[in-house]
């Protein structure tokens, strides 16, 4: 105890010193908690991003991931059902499961009958209530983007798909373009417009008119008692001639990169299949599977192997981080910055808590020899001047995380925006300090370890200094 | 002398130090016995080895060479912890510069030896308070050194060496920072404290007024005894 009242009378003899020291800590751990936060919040939000668009495992037949893409015809599913309650009834399997999709992935020519355009695309067919469960996957609790004030024209107005709207889709804006369903001369009655030039009219510096396109829909819907509609062409599997379905177009909206926005089309899945197999049962091209955790991935995946080998179905399965490896990427990318912050913060607090303990050190050179004087051994000392650099690191280390949780707090209100990587909509920057404490926990151990080794050397040559010399010091 | 009777027994005992290539003789095969309750000044100029002596005795230093024995113990043969152990229960010191601990009281001060000895709390207090009486400043007791004169710091550093009653008090020119009337209270406060306890005093000093209360005077001149 009696090292105790010593070590913090001694912070408090030069309080300028041991202020600026103790600032130093608190900032440099907030800092770090913060940065950590952030960091956190991008891998969740990568996460929750990459999950809500693919699920947490795929499963396909097999050799359709490596070979077909070109070919989702022989490599469909006719038993998505019996799979569907395959997974569910497994008791390994079903307690972690959220729920069990599915999707077509395939592609083909558009073609608008009232604009004399066609082109070709890329079509995602979905369950769309699932699909907007899928989406809406938050288990982080981060901000959802929907939410935000910035990005209502984006979610406003009509669904993209609806379970009830068995031939209604949505288009990327880039598609509508090529399609020339942004003209509103063109829109539905089969005419070209004389007045209109025959080159696309792109909203001012080609940037995304989302409520000119968005209104289009609508319109359209209202002028006809429909909507507009496009015709979707695909080659048969079995060659011969190619089928045709016509889409009821929902709503258009910005895709997240320029090809998905140009090429895009996202439509019911019975229509998709309908398309790809006419007059046959419900084909599927992938089975998705959303767990309850995400940690549950890699446990869940070996029980497929093991199912779909005692079952002997020719099933492959491929989890969120394969078929995304954006995210591990990213995840090892912010991971050495953090280290890297982490090290040079260290180095500060080190240097800062060194210099401190340093030059109090020398100036109570004499005060040190007059203890060992008095029977406090070597240990005895390293242990009262350690002391001191963990009381700094302490009281810097508490400052830095009540300014972290302010951190923390304060950018909530201040409500920062921006469009990350990969998405085509604003998200809210979080820093997860206060919902992810384990960043402060890092932070402030972090802090009170750099005092230990910073204040280490200058204890260890204090300790060892003959106590005459000591004593002679002034 | 009776063995039973010497407290230090210094025998051949010489210190040099180096400084760069060159080495200096601080002590020169000196012998010297001191019984237990004597109280003994060294005396000599400065630069005669009175500090280095005493640094000896209170096991801060190492002798180059010779043996010193305290209480029957060959110090040199004592690592750092039993070495501060030994210090800590059996000696006691007054520095010419007080040395207190400026962040500590003058009632933590003095407590502060018995702490290391592990000594019961309310024992502690006793011993604490007896020994602030004894000095005169018991109402000084929650006052930091820097609130005290330059003699009542000195009276704060007599009560610590002594409140463990050790064998042994060393006291480096204690009177050398204070002026001669506050310089003579101090060594009568330091005489009558060591008639009282019975432990055994070495002031190093070349002040005459201390040297006149000595039991023995041993004057040191380039590292040896003169008498």
């Amino acid at each position: 105890m009696q090292d105790v009242i010593l070590a913090l009378r001694n912070i408090g003899r030069n309080r300028r010193r041991s202020l600026v020291t103790i600032l130093a800590v608190a900032l440099s751990c907030s800092g770090l908690a913060l940065f950590g936060g952030y960091v956190s919040w991008a891998f969740r939000g990568v996460e929750e991003q990459t999950v809500g668009l693919y699920g947490h495992i795929q499963i396909y037949k097999k050799g359709y991931y490596a070979n077909g893409g070109g070919d989702p015809s022989s490599y469909a599913l006719a038993n998505y059902d019996e799979i569907k309650t395959l997974l569910e009834h497994d008791p390994f399997i079903g307690p972690r499961l959220e729920f069990v999709t599915a999707q077509i992935i395939f592609n083909g020519m558009v073609t608008s009958a009232s604009t004399h355009t066609a082109t070709t695309f890329f079509g995602l067919g979905v369950f769309p209530s699932d699909d907007e469960r899928l989406w809406q996957w938050n288990p982080y609790a981060l901000f959802p983007a929907r939410n935000l004030a910035i990005n209502a024209p984006l979610f406003a107005g009509p669904s993209e798909l609806a379970d009830n709207d068995l031939e209604g889709g949505s288009l990327g804006t880039g598609l509508g373009r090529i399609l020339r369903l942004d003209r509103p001369s063109e829109k539905m009655d089969g005419r070209k417009d004389a007045s209109v030039s025959p080159e696309p009219v792109l909203p001012a510096s080609a940037e995304v008119d989302l409520p000119f396109l968005t209104e289009q829909s609508e319109t359209a819907s209202k002028d006809e008692g429909g909507r507009a509609t496009v015709e979707l062409v695909c080659m048969p599997p079995d060659g011969g001639v190619p089928n045709v379905v016509t889409l009821g177009i929902r709503k258009v909206m910005p895709r997240a990169t320029k090809e998905f926005d140009d090429q895009l089309i996202k439509l019911h899945i019975r229509h998709a299949s309908a398309l790809l197999f006419p007059g046959q049962p419900l084909h599927v091209t992938t089975v998705i599977i959303l767990l309850r955790k995400s940690a549950d991935t890699t446990a869940v995946t070996e029980r497929l192997q093991t199912l779909f080998g005692e079952k002997k179905l020719d099933l492959e399965t491929k989890t969120w981080t394969e078929i995304r490896p954006f995210y591990n990427q990213i995840r090892r990318m912010l991971g050495i910055i953090f280290v890297f912050v982490f090290v040079l913060l260290a180095m500060l607090v080190v240097f800062t808590i060194y210099n401190t303990q340093n030059a109090g050190i020398i100036e109570r050179m004499s005060e040190l020899g007059t203890l060992r004087a008095l029977g406090v051994n070597r240990w005895g000392l390293w242990k009262i001047l350690i002391l001191e650099g963990l009381f700094l690191g302490l009281i810097g280390g508490i400052g830095g995380v009540l300014l972290g949780i302010a951190g923390d707090l304060f950018l909530r209100a201040l409500e920062v925006v921006y469009v990350p990587p990969g998405v085509s909509f604003f998200a809210r920057v979080e820093v997860l300090v206060l919902r992810h404490p384990a960043v402060l926990v890092l932070a402030f151990t972090g802090s009170l370890l750099c005092a230990l080794i910073s204040s280490a050397f200058p204890a260890r040559r204090a300790a060892l200094t003959p106590i005459v010399e000591a004593l002679r010091h002034t | 002398m009776p063995a039973a009777e010497i407290l230090v027994e210094a025998t051949n005992v010489s210190k040099e130090y180096r400084l760069g290539k060159t080495t200096i003789p601080a002590l020169r095969g000196l012998s010297l016995d001191i019984r237990r309750g004597s109280f003994v000044i060294i005396a000599g100029p400065s630069g005669s080895g009175k500090s280095t002596l005493l640094n000896l005795f209170g096991c801060l230093d190492q002798p180059t060479g010779g043996s010193i024995r305290i209480a029957g113990q060959d110090v040199a043969k004592l690592g750092d912890a039993a070495l501060s152990a030994f210090r800590a229960r059996r000696m006691g010191f007054i520095f010419q510069s007080f040395n207190l601990v400026p962040v500590l009281s003058a009632y933590e001060n003095v407590e502060y030896p018995l702490r290391l000895n592990r000594v019961p709390r309310p024992e502690t207090k006793e011993r604490t308070m007896t020994m602030l009486e004894a000095v005169g400043l018991e109402k000084h007791a929650r006052h930091r050194p820097g609130e005290l004169s330059g003699g009542q710091r000195q009276r704060v550093a007599i009560a610590r060496a002594l409140v463990t009653h050790p064998d042994l008090v060393l006291a480096d020119e204690p009177t050398a920072n204070l002026d001669s009337k506050t310089g003579a209270r101090i060594v009568d406060l330091m005489h009558a404290m060591q008639q009282r306890s019975g432990t055994a005093f070495i002031i190093a000093t070349h002040d005459e007024m201390v040297a006149a209360r000595a039991h023995d005077v041993h004057k040191l001149h380039d590292g040896r005894l003169e008498s």
